[in-house]
């Protein structure tokens, strides 16, 4: 073995990732060359010192409840969303998934994210992070939650039941939840561009993308992102989007 | 599956954040690809075979997630630095005279994917081919890399012992610190 050959095993050997015959023959090569013995030396002194005095800071609490609060709400979704497929709806996933390529000009989906949410809280009552009829009181606990001012419109036609906060690619967002003829509606607050691609839409115009189980219709609203998503009658939901428009009275 | 997913998920949690936190540079950053790693990894656990190296597949998936961005975004970070690996004297020595964290940041300033492997092996312990795994690149590879960050951080660390007027000298003639 060349001393250069050596010298390029000194991390497999501090590492103790050589193998056998590596091994035996760069001890072989260490008991006859001073130099690379003092240099392998030093580069394990080095490795050492390295691993003892590098820190290995863990995540304070309050971060580590925000990180597993994101995990959660993947898999949560995602995992209801995966029984709903092996239960036998397959071709209505598929169906989502075409009927979303045509629709949309740009390359993804941005509903999917707001679709999958809904699909995985739509059928139960839990989720809710805070359960009230009133707007004001609903509207001060997503803007303390968030950060941001947020705005929850009243609908005459449909009871606020409570609401929470979601992470949707990477930016928290708020979240009321309706109820109207015994459905569930998703009303996300607090989006941006990225969130919901609004280019040519035009203040109150409502945008609106028909989906099977579930509708998605979009708005700005004095400067504010709204997305709604329920499995009422896109109609219905397009009713309940502008009266959401409607100064609060 | 959730549940599994997340138990594995959790117990790296540390790591997985402070890897992210290493390559994104800032909190928020590390908490979004965080966030795309969980919704990528938990997309794509059906694939991942039980009994396999769970650490290493979501580590990678974390670095292809960030190599992804970072491409989306136009940047380029695999700036090699052309400097000499051979060895200075005093590499113990200066762990006596620098804190942790300025050995940390001394780290965060290697250009990658000298940075990335000195991290996954010496902080988060990682075997070669864990970290073969991650990189998508041959144990061989992660050897060569690591031998040579190595070398970089060392240098690294000397001149800023040498900064802070920290007289380092050769242990070969028997000097001292």
């Amino acid at each position: 073995m060349m001393c250069l050959d050596c010298r390029n095993l000194v991390p497999g050997w501090i590492d103790d990732e050589l193998g056998p015959v590596e091994r035996v023959e760069f001890a072989a090569h260490l008991e006859g060359c001073r130099e690379c013995a003092d240099f392998a030396r030093r580069e394990r002194d080095f490795a050492r010192g390295l691993r003892d005095r590098l820190p290995r800071p863990i995540l304070p609490a309050l971060e580590r409840e925000r990180i597993l609060s994101d995990l959660r709400s993947v898999a949560g979704g995602r995992g209801r969303s995966f029984r709903l497929v092996r239960g036998g709806a397959l071709a209505l996933a598929a169906c989502i998934v075409l009927v979303a390529g045509l629709a949309f000009s740009q390359a993804r989906d941005w509903t999917r994210a707001y679709r999958m949410d809904h699909a995985a809280h739509a059928g139960a009552s839990d989720g809710l992070e805070i359960r009230s009829a009133s707007a004001m009181e609903v509207a001060a606990w997503l803007t303390r939650a968030t950060g941001t001012p947020m705005h929850v419109p009243t609908m005459p036609d449909a009871r606020l039941l409570g609401a929470r906060t979601v992470r949707l690619r990477g930016r928290e967002v708020g979240l009321a939840v309706y109820e109207s003829g015994g459905r569930r509606l998703s009303l996300f607050l607090g989006g941006g561009q990225e969130l919901f691609p609004s280019r040519g839409l035009a203040p109150d115009q409502l945008w609106t993308r028909r989906g099977t189980p579930y509708s998605v219709v979009a708005w700005i609203h004095q400067g504010h992102f709204h997305v709604a998503v329920s499995d009422l009658p896109v109609r219905r939901l397009q009713e309940l989007a502008r009266q959401c428009q409607k100064p609060a009275t | 599956m959730k549940e599994r997913f997340e138990s594995l998920v959790e117990g790296h949690l540390d790591s997985l954040h402070r890897f992210a936190l290493s390559l994104t540079r800032d909190r928020d950053g590390a908490r979004d690809l965080l966030h795309d790693t969980f919704v990528k990894g938990f997309e794509g656990y059906g694939s991942f075979v039980a009994g396999t190296n769970f650490r290493a597949w979501i580590f990678a998936i974390l670095v292809n997630t960030f190599r992804t961005r970072v491409r989306d975004l136009g940047r380029h970070p695999h700036v090699a630095l052309d400097e000499s690996n051979e060895p200075t004297e005093d590499g113990d020595v200066v762990f006596e005279l620098l804190e942790g964290s300025e050995i940390l940041e001394a780290i965060e300033e290697l250009p990658e994917p000298y940075r990335s492997t000195v991290l996954l092996v010496d902080r988060e312990e990682m075997r070669y081919a864990e970290v073969a795994v991650v990189m998508d690149c041959p144990t061989g590879t992660v050897m060569s890399r690591l031998h040579r960050g190595r070398g970089l951080l060392r240098r690294r660390l000397r001149g800023l012992a040498l900064e802070r007027g920290f007289q380092v000298t050769d242990r070969r003639d028997g000097g001292n610190a």
